[in-house]
C-alpha cells in the first residue's frame, strides 16, 4: 500500500525528530510528573488531612449501626463522617448514567451493592486513618435473599430501554427485519456472553478538596470533565445558580460566565480510559473537608476501585443474520441484555457499532437492561462498539463459512457504501484501504482458509479478521489564545490530560496555526477556571477542542498580521497581509521581507493580541455519516494438548482522518488494540455469585497482558482526508484500536481450532471444554 | 494494617528465641508478607527482620548444594552451578513471579508463600485457614484456580508458589533451626494438607526458622522439565504445574521418574506408585497416560476448577515427552511453552 503510513516501523528506530515527543513525557518517565495522590500538605497551606474509605461487606440490607468509638480513640483521628452524620446533599440534576445520579454517598442507611462506602475515616496521616478505618464496626441487618448479581438470576428485572450510552437509542427498526430473517438463503443465529472486567488505571480513584472561607471549594482530581465535576458539586453541595449551571449552557451556548465559587482542577491522570468521571469519591472528599474545616486527600485502595469506580457490566448478546445466495445481508437482528446497577442509568451501547458497520435493508436492535445489586456499570474504552462488534464480527466470520465466502470477501460485499441507519454519505471511508492494508501485512491470502487445517512446530495455527468502527463526535468547546509581547503563546482551555497526549497534541495544533515553534506554545487545561473545554471522553479530544483552538489562533495570527503590514517601524509594513507567512516564529514577506513574531509583538501597543472562539456549538453536526474506520488481522497459535491461546500477530489498520501527532496514535492504538487481547483472552472481575462482592481485587488476580503474551503487535495508518467532516480533518484514534479486537482474535481461534468461542474471556478452560464436546 | 513491633534479629538463636513469641513473624523478602499485612490477613504483633542473618550462600554441601535461606529467587536461578546441575530449579524459578519479585524473594520465604485463594485474602470472607472455624467462602464461590486434590471439606487452597515444586521432583531437604535444635525435613514432609487445621500450611514448630535447603548430589540435567499452565506468559500463578525429572538407561529405558505436580493441591504433589509405573518402560504415550491417571486418582472438581483434572492429565503427559526428549529450555524465552 503506497498510501499505507506503517507507524510500526517506529517501534525499530527512533521516529523522526520532526514529530513532537509527548511534551509531559519527561516528567511522567522520571516520575516528576504531579499526580492528585501525590499533592502534599505543604501545597495546601500546611494543612492536608487523610481520609480512607469503609466500605459494605454485604450487598443489600440496612446498616444498623456504625459503631467508631474505638476508632475515635485513635492516634490522629480526627472525624468519623457517616450516613448518621453527613451533611445532606442536594439531588445532582446534570447527568444521567453514573451512579451519583441516583445514589448520593453517606446519605441514609441502605445498603445498594457490597463495596458501598459507609463511613469516611479522617486523620492527620494515612496510616492513622488506615488503622481507625480497620477498627470501624459496621453492623448490618440480614441480606436481602432476593439480591442478583448475574444475568443469569436477573429475576425479571431485564426491561426494554430507550436509550444506551450517551443517548443512542435502544431501540431500532429498519426495514422488516424478522421475515427479512426467516426467508433468508443463509442464516447464522447465536449468542454471546461477555464478562465484567474493570478498568484497573494504575492509578486509582484520588481527590483532594478544600474549602475556603468565603464558603468556595476546590477539588483538585484526575477527571474527564473538569467543567463537569464543578457543577456536579455545585448541585450536590446546594451552591446557587450560576454553580449548578451547566457551563455549556451559560458559557457556550448563552455566552456569558459568571465568577464560581466550586473551582476543579484536573490533575494529569495516570490511565482513565472512561472511569474517573463523576465518581463517588468526587463528593466523599468535599462532605469530610466540610466537616473538618480542612482540606482532605482520599486515595481509594486498588479494591475499593472495583466497587467505587466504573466497570463493563456483564452482557449477553443474540445475533442473527440473514443473507441471500450471494452472501449480502439482508437483516441483522442484535438482542441484547445489560447489566446496570440498581442506581446508575448508565446502559452498555451494544448497538452502536451494530447499526453502522453493514449495508443491510433490514437492521432490527432490541436492548434490555437488567438492574443488578452491584456497583453501575460505566464508560469504558470503545464502550458498546468492542462488545457489540465481538457479537457481529463473530457470527459474519461464521456466516462467511456457511455461504463459502472468504471472511473479507464477505465484509467486502457488505461494505456499507452509505451510512446504514441514516442513509447519509459518509464524510469519508477508507475502510477498504483498511482491509487491503492489513490483509496484505498479515499474509491473509497466504493462509489455508481451510479450519483446523494450519500448524506450525505442533501448534495449531489460525487467521481471524475484523471490522473496527467508532463514530467521529465533536463537542462545543471554546479556546482563548494570547501571544504576548515575547511573541510567545498562551493557549487556554479547560480539556484534560487522561494520558492520550492531548497537551502535546493541542499545543501541536496552536503552534502550527500561528506558526510558532512548539515551545513556544504554553497550554493551560483542565482547571475549571479556564475556558470551557469539554469532556475529554468518545476519542473526541483532540477534534473538538483542537477545532476551538485552531480558530482562536487562526484569529491571532489575522490580527497580528493585519497590525505588522500596518506598523511602519516593521519590515513588513505596507505588504499584503494575506500575503504574508509565518512559520517557525518569522512572519516572512513574499518578496523575501521578514521579521521575527517576538520583535514585533514587542512593539505591539496592547502588549498581547487576544482571542477567544468556540466551536461545536451543532454538537458536531454533519450532512455526512462521521465514522472511523479499521481493520483487525490476527494470527494465533493454539497448543493443541494444553489449549495456550497465543497471539502471535496483530495488526491492525485504521483510517482516522488526520494524524496530528503519529508518535502519540500510535500509542494510543497499540495500547488499544493490547486491551482488546486482553478483553479477549483474560480480563474478568470475579464475582462470587451468593455474596455480590468481587473478588479478585487486585492486579496479581486481575489479568491484564504482560509483555510476554504480546507476540507481535503492528498498527497501521491509512492516510485519510475528512476536511469535508470538518475543516480541521481530524476523526479521532483513540478507542477504535479495541474494536473487533476480540472478534478477530475468536475468529482466529476458531479457524486454527474449529471451536467457536462464543463468552469472553477466552481463556483455555472454555477452549478446552469446547474441544471435549466436540 | 495494624502496629506492629518490629526486632532486626542479629544471630539465628535470637531470631529463633524471639520467633517463639505469639503471632509474630519473620521477615525476609517479604512479597507476599507485607501483602498480606497490608490486606490485614497477617495482623503480626511483630516482625522479626532476619534479612542481615549469614544464611544468603549458596555453597556445595555433601555433593550437593546448599540454598541458603536468604538468597534470592533469582540469586538462586542465575547461579551457574545450579544451571549447570540443576535445570529444573533454574527452570521453574524463573517460572514465577516477575524480574522485580524474584529479585527481592528468598528460598526460604518462598517455601512459606501463602495461598492465593481469593477468600483467604479477604478478610470479610470466611476463610478456615485466615481465621479458623469461619468456614470456606471458595466452597461453591469463586475456586477456578484452587485444589483438585489433597483438600478437605474445609479448605480447598492450593499452595501456589513454583520453586518448591521443582524441590519435590528434586527431594530437597529443608534445614531449619528452632527450639529444640536443628533438623532437616524431606520437601515432602514440609507443607501439609489442610484436613481439619487448614490454619497449618507446614509442618513447622513455633519459632522454627528455615536455614537453607539442600539439593543432594543427583544428577537430572539431562531429563527434566518444567511445565506452568497458567493464563498469561507471566507474572501469574499456574493453574497447573508440572516438575518432572527422568533418568533413562543407555537402551532407552526409563530407570528413574519423579513427576510433582503444583497449583492443584496445597502441597507439591507426588504419588511414588505412579512414578513406579514408569519404571522399565519406554517412553510412550501409554506410559506416560497411565502413571497420569494414577497421579491424579482421587482428583475432585469444585465446579470452576473441573477442568484442572483432565489439564493437569494433559500437562502430565506433555511434561513427561518434554523430559524424555531432553528439550532444552529456558524459561525466560517465553516462547517455549
Amino acid at each position: 500500500m503506497a498510501n499505507a503510513n506503517n507507524i510500526s516501523d517506529l517501534a525499530s528506530a527512533a521516529p523522526p525528530a520532526s514529530i513532537p515527543r509527548r511534551i509531559e513525557g519527561r516528567d511522567k518517565v522520571r516520575g516528576r510528573a504531579r499526580y492528585a495522590g501525590d499533592i502534599t500538605s505543604q501545597e495546601m497551606g500546611g494543612v492536608l488531612d487523610v481520609a480512607v474509605a469503609v466500605t459494605s461487606t454485604q450487598a443489600s440490607g440496612q446498616v444498623l449501626a456504625i459503631d467508631d468509638a474505638a476508632a475515635l480513640k485513635m492516634p490522629g483521628v480526627r472525624l468519623v463522617v457517616s450516613h448518621e452524620n453527613a451533611p445532606r446533599l442536594h439531588k445532582i440534576m446534570s447527568l444521567t448514567g453514573a451512579e451519583i445520579g441516583d445514589l448520593l454517598p453517606l446519605q441514609d442507611a441502605k445498603i445498594h451493592y457490597a463495596g458501598q462506602c459507609l463511613a469516611l475515616v479522617v486523620a492527620d496521616t494515612l496510616e492513622h486513618a488506615r488503622a481507625a478505618a480497620a477498627a470501624v464496626e459496621v453492623r448490618y441487618s440480614a441480606p436481602d435473599p432476593q439480591a442478583a448479581f448475574t444475568l443469569a438470576e436477573d429475576g425479571g428485572r431485564t426491561k426494554d430501554v430507550a436509550k444506551v450510552g450517551g443517548g443512542d437509542p435502544g431501540q431500532v427498526k429498519i426495514g422488516e427485519a424478522r421475515p427479512a430473517y426467516e426467508k433468508a438463503d443463509f442464516q447464522v443465529d447465536m449468542t454471546f456472553l461477555t464478562a465484567p472486567h474493570h478498568h484497573n488505571a494504575m492509578e486509582p480513584g484520588a481527590v483532594v478538596a478544600a474549602w475556603d472561607e468565603d464558603g468556595g471549594l476546590t477539588v483538585q482530581l484526575p477527571t474527564q470533565f473538569s467543567y463537569g465535576e464543578a457543577v456536579i458539586l455545585g448541585e450536590a453541595f446546594g451552591f446557587g445558580l450560576k454553580d449548578r449551571l451547566p457551563r455549556l449552557i451559560s458559557q457556550v451556548l448563552g455566552g456569558f460566565d459568571f465568577n464560581h465559587k466550586v473551582r476543579v482542577i484536573a490533575t494529569l491522570a495516570g490511565g482513565s480510559f472512561g472511569g474517573k468521571t463523576s465518581n463517588v469519591h468526587l463528593l466523599l472528599a468535599p462532605l469530610a473537608a466540610k466537616l473538618t474545616g480542612r482540606p482532605v486527600k482520599l486515595v481509594l485502595t486498588r479494591a475499593q476501585t472495583f466497587s467505587l469506580m466504573p466497570y463493563r457490566g456483564e452482557t449477553q448478546q443474540r445475533i442473527r443474520l440473514g443473507a441471500d445466495q450471494n452472501g449480502q445481508l439482508q437483516a441483522i437482528i442484535q438482542d441484547a441484555v445489560l447489566a446496570k446497577g440498581t442506581a446508575g442509568q448508565f446502559v452498555e451501547p451494544t448497538s452502536e457499532a451494530t447499526v453502522k458497520a453493514y449495508s443491510s435493508p433490514n437492521i432490527l436492535v432490541h436492548q434490555q437492561a437488567a438492574a443488578l445489586d452491584l456497583n453501575a456499570p460505566g464508560w469504558m474504552r470503545g464502550p458498546g462498539a468492542c462488545l457489540g462488534q465481538f457479537a457481529l464480527e463473530s457470527a459474519m466470520d461464521m456466516l462467511a463459512e456457511k455461504t463459502g465466502l472468504d471472511p473479507l470477501d464477505l465484509r467486502l460485499r457488505n461494505h456499507a457504501d452509505v451510512e446504514p441507519d441514516t442513509g447519509k454519505e459518509w464524510s469519508s471511508k477508507s475502510l477498504i484501504q483498511c482491509y487491503q492494508a492489513g490483509a496484505a501485512r498479515i499474509g491473509w491470502a497466504d493462509r489455508d482458509p481451510r479450519v483446523a487445517s494450519m500448524r506450525e512446530g505442533g501448534r495449531l495455527i489460525g487467521y481471524g479478521m475484523a471490522t473496527a468502527i467508532y463514530p467521529v463526535k465533536q463537542m462545543p468547546a471554546v479556546a482563548c489564545v494570547i501571544l504576548g509581547a515575547d511573541g510567545q503563546a498562551v493557549v487556554q482551555t479547560a480539556t484534560q490530560e487522561i494520558g492520550q497526549g492531548m497537551i502535546t497534541a493541542l499545543t501541536q495544533i496552536a503552534a502550527e496555526t500561528l506558526g510558532l515553534e512548539l515551545a513556544a506554545v504554553r497550554l493551560e487545561w483542565g482547571d475549571s477556571a479556564l475556558p470551557y473545554g469539554g469532556m475529554t471522553v468518545g476519542s473526541m479530544t483532540t477534534l473538538s477542542a483542537g477545532a476551538a483552538i485552531q480558530e482562536a489562533a487562526q484569529q491571532v495570527r489575522q490580527t497580528l498580521l493585519k497590525w505588522v503590514v500596518q506598523d511602519p517601524a516593521s519590515p513588513l509594513h505596507g505588504q499584503p497581509a494575506d500575503g504574508l507567512r509565518v512559520a517557525q516564529g518569522r512572519l516572512v514577506a513574499p518578496n523575501g521581507a521578514s521579521e521575527a513574531v517576538a520583535a514585533a509583538m514587542a512593539r505591539h501597543p496592547d502588549g498581547s493580541i487576544n482571542e477567544e472562539a468556540i466551536t461545536g456549538r451543532t454538537f458536531g453536526h454533519s450532512p455526512y455519516g462521521r465514522s472511523a474506520f479499521g481493520a483487525q488481522f490476527v494470527k494465533v497459535s493454539v497448543d493443541p494438548d494444553t489449549l495456550h491461546i497465543q497471539v502471535e500477530r496483530l495488526v491492525g489498520a485504521y483510517a482516522g482522518g488526520r494524524v496530528i501527532n503519529p508518535v502519540l496514535v500510535r500509542s494510543q492504538l497499540l495500547g488499544a488494540m493490547v486491551w482488546g487481547l486482553g478483553q479477549a483472552l483474560l480480563e474478568e472481575s470475579s464475582l462470587d455469585p451468593r455474596t455480590g462482592r468481587w473478588m479478585n481485587t487486585n492486579l496479581a488476580e486481575a489479568l491484564v497482558p504482560t509483555n510476554a503474551d504480546i507476540a507481535n503487535i503492528e498498527a497501521i495508518i491509512i492516510d485519510e482526508d475528512d476536511t469535508r467532516g470538518h475543516p480541521l480533518g481530524v476523526k479521532g484514534l483513540g478507542e477504535i484500536g479495541i474494536v473487533g479486537t476480540s472478534a478477530a482474535i475468536a475468529n482466529a481461534i476458531y479457524h486454527a481450532t474449529g471451536q467457536r468461542l462464543t463468552s469472553l474471556p477466552m481463556r483455555l478452560d472454555k477452549l478446552l471444554a469446547a474441544r471435549l464436546n466436540a | 494494617m495494624n502496629n506492629f513491633g518490629y526486632l532486626r534479629a542479629g544471630d539465628v538463636a535470637e531470631a529463633v528465641r524471639a520467633g517463639q513469641a505469639p503471632a509474630v513473624r519473620f521477615l525476609a523478602g517479604g512479597t507476599n508478607l507485607l501483602d498480606l499485612i497490608k490486606y490485614e490477613v497477617e495482623q503480626p504483633a511483630a516482625l522479626i527482620d532476619i534479612n542481615r542473618l549469614p544464611l544468603r550462600t549458596i555453597e556445595a554441601h555433601e555433593g550437593g548444594l546448599r540454598l541458603g535461606a536468604l538468597a534470592t529467587n533469582a540469586e538462586t536461578a542465575y547461579h551457574p552451578e545450579i544451571a549447570q546441575r540443576y535445570p529444573l530449579l533454574s527452570s521453574t524459578i524463573l517460572a514465577g513471579a516477575s524480574a522485580q519479585l524474584r529479585n527481592a524473594a528468598t528460598n526460604g520465604g518462598n517455601l512459606l508463600q501463602r495461598t492465593r485463594c481469593l477468600y483467604f485474602y479477604d478478610p470479610a470472607s470466611p476463610c478456615n485457614k485466615r481465621a479458623p472455624g469461619s468456614g470456606c467462602g471458595a466452597l461453591g464461590g469463586v475456586n477456578r484456580g484452587l485444589a483438585i486434590l489433597g483438600a478437605s471439606s474445609q479448605c480447598i487452597a492450593t499452595y501456589p508458589g513454583d520453586m518448591a515444586v521443582a524441590l519435590a521432583a528434586l527431594e530437597a531437604r529443608v534445614q531449619v533451626s528452632g527450639p529444640a535444635g536443628a533438623r532437616t525435613i524431606a520437601l515432602a514432609d514440609f507443607h501439609r494438607l489442610p484436613g481439619d487445621e487448614p490454619s497449618r500450611d507446614n509442618t513447622l514448630t513455633p519459632g522454627e526458622l528455615i536455614t537453607a535447603i539442600n539439593l543432594p548430589d543427583e544428577d537430572f540435567s539431562q531429563h527434566y522439565t518444567y511445565l506452568k499452565i497458567r493464563d498469561r506468559l507471566s507474572y501469574a500463578f499456574a493453574l497447573v504445574s508440572v516438575a518432572v525429572v527422568l533418568r533413562l538407561a543407555a537402551d532407552g529405558i526409563i530407570a528413574e521418574a519423579r513427576i510433582a505436580l503444583g497449583g492443584v493441591a496445597p502441597k507439591p504433589w507426588r504419588v511414588p506408585a505412579a512414578e513406579a509405573l514408569l519404571v522399565g518402560q519406554r517412553p510412550s504415550a501409554e506410559a506416560f497416560g497411565a502413571a497420569a491417571s494414577r497421579l491424579l486418582a482421587g482428583a475432585v472438581g469444585q465446579g470452576e476448577n473441573d477442568f484442572k483434572i483432565e489439564l493437569a492429565h494433559r500437562a502430565i503427559v506433555r511434561a513427561c515427552w518434554q523430559a524424555a526428549a531432553g528439550t532444552p529450555q529456558s524459561q525466560t524465552d517465553k516462547h517455549i511453552r
